[in-house]
């Protein structure tokens, strides 16, 4: 039972890692282009992939002038560019963006307006990061350092207490 | 429906029971309103931002939380059956079941405050995994387990309700899905911080360690299926809660999230319970389960326009989430397993 819950332990700590290796503090936040696509059918999104390192990126798109909105998550086609395909209406919008994982991350908000025909098809921002200025990198990794050492604790715990009840027949 | 549970015959019966005391009715209150308020406090965090500690569903988690742990103290103390399952310390009886509710909503109330001065020192935390929120969310996994632990020994120490008390474990058992499943609830919100090959990890086998608890333990017919109704339902609920705190009061609710559909992955779970397969290949077809349903109900809700979030299940999300989830559902189907034979070893 102890290999058992070593495993699922080891495991779980295994995908938590995998996780915060894609964590390590880039402190700097990359260059964003948005370029409406032809007929206003969609956003392509430039970044600097070298800043990005082909991560996903988080985006939220709401139109300011009904209030309706739309998420989801972009992977990225090639080098640093990415391509949100929503028909976009002639309204005020407003995009949201963000990548890096964890506390690690950096978001942007540009608004523009779609009119036809387009006035512009280009706008561009800079991520920030989310993250205050004087945080350690190593303060993640060690709030899941405590949290595997409670949950390590948890488990041996509910362990005992499964084998107190399983032990009640030949009590 | 068929009651396969047998009473051991060494237990005396008396007439106290937990749920005659005001614990258990008060525990399947406290769990569900703790649940519900996670996510309204997700909401509102989307919504609203961080404004202060004491926000509507802060006190909701909170207030939940102390009557919890309170009405367990309570119990400790007053319950002095001297079964074979109750621990003996000293004058008091302590029910496992009970201890391990009190832990989790301990821990949880003992980390509110580590909570909030993590957010004072690194600044708004945007994500749902930060250390703080993960050991919350583990203890109100523990204590949701605890809950189903207590029902379920309940039965057995009261014979003449064993069927109320089965249906009751149950109910905890769908709670508890609940409180792991949160450990989603930024993919559900749209709004993800990690990427989205580790949400088909956790969405695709997760479900696999309460729904397999359920189908084992087969109280009655058809359990795990009743589990994931019943989680459906507390789900619809949420729904319509979020809107009503949104629209009639304006307290966050306007982002809302997409349910996970875990009734496929419940079916093949009560199909497989009785059958002679393996127990990875069972764990495989139930992670597959999950896997199809979710990705079914993501794109019929988009088609649909039911959601304002679109999944993303992108190719290099399934090749490297997909095997994860695999193994992880593997380990988690002997967990339960392991769970379930505890909990019913006395039949052998």
């Amino acid at each position: 039972m102890l290999k058992f819950y070593g495993s699922l332990f080891v495991f779980l700590i295994m995908l938590l890692s995998m996780t915060i290796a894609q964590n390590l503090p880039i402190r700097q936040g990359s260059a964003v282009t948005l370029n409406i696509l032809p007929e206003a059918q969609g956003i392509g999104i430039e970044v600097d992939e070298k800043l990005t390192q082909g991560r996903e990126l988080t985006t939220w798109l709401r139109n300011l002038d009904t209030q309706k909105s739309f998420r989801t998550v972009l992977a990225p086609q090639d080098d640093g560019n990415y391509q949100l395909n929503y028909p976009l209406a002639e309204a005020r919008y407003g995009f949201w963006m963000r990548y890096g994982t964890g506390i690690d991350t950096y978001s942007e908000y540009l608004r523009f307006s779609v009119t036809n025909p387009l006035s512009s098809t280009r706008f561009g921002g800079i991520f920030q990061s989310e993250l205050r200025p004087h945080v350690p990198a190593s303060a993640q990794p060690l709030g899941y350092a405590v949290f595997g050492f409670i949950m390590l604790l948890s488990l041996a715990i509910t362990a005992l207490l499964f084998g107190k009840i399983s032990r009640v027949k030949t009590a | 429906m068929t009651y396969h549970s047998q009473a051991p015959s060494t237990i005396k019966h008396q007439r106290l029971n937990l749920w005659r005391l005001g614990f258990l009715p008060l525990l399947a209150l406290g769990l569900f309103s703790g649940f519900i308020g996670v996510y309204w406090d997700i909401a509102w965090h989307i919504d609203k931002g961080r404004d202060s500690f004491f926000t509507p569903p802060h006190n909701f988690i909170y207030s939940a939380m102390a009557i919890v742990l309170l009405m367990s103290i309570f119990a400790l103390l007053r319950d002095r059956r001297d079964s074979p399952y109750h621990l003996k310390l000293g004058r008091l009886r302590l029910h496992p079941g009970v201890l391990l509710v009190a832990l989790g909503a301990a821990l949880e109330l003992l980390f509110a405050p580590a909570d909030d001065f993590w957010h004072r020192l690194y600044g708004p935390e945007v994500s749902l995994w930060a250390p703080m929120h993960l050991i919350g969310l583990l203890a109100l996994s523990l204590a949701s387990l605890g809950a189903m632990v207590t029902a379920w020994l309940e039965g057995h120490l009261n014979p003449n309700k064993q069927a109320f008390f089965a249906a009751l474990s149950l109910y905890f058992c769908a709670i508890f899905l609940g409180w792991h499943m949160i450990f989603l609830a930024e993919y559900a919100f749209g709004v993800p911080v990690f990427p989205m090959w580790v949400h088909v990890v956790f969405l695709s086998a997760l479900p696999v360690l309460s729904l397999w608890l359920a189908s084992h333990l087969r109280p009655f017919a058809l359990s795990a299926t009743a589990v994931a109704v019943i989680y459906t339902l507390m789900h619809l609920f949420l729904l319509g809660l979020l809107s009503f705190v949104n629209q009639q009061l304006d307290w966050g609710g306007a982002t809302q999230p997409l349910i996970a559909n875990v009734l496929l992955a419940a079916f093949l779970a009560d199909l497989l319970a009785t059958r002679s397969w393996p127990l990875w290949l069972k764990a495989i077809a139930i992670s597959l389960g999950s896997f199809v349903g979710n990705w079914l109900l993501f794109k019929l809700s988009f088609s649909l326009s039911l959601t304002q979030s679109a999944i993303n299940w992108h190719p290099q999300a399934l090749m490297l989430g997909l095997p994860f989830a695999i193994v992880l559902a593997i380990l988690l189907i002997y967990l339960a397993e392991g769970m379930a034979k505890g909990l019913k070893r006395y039949h052998a």
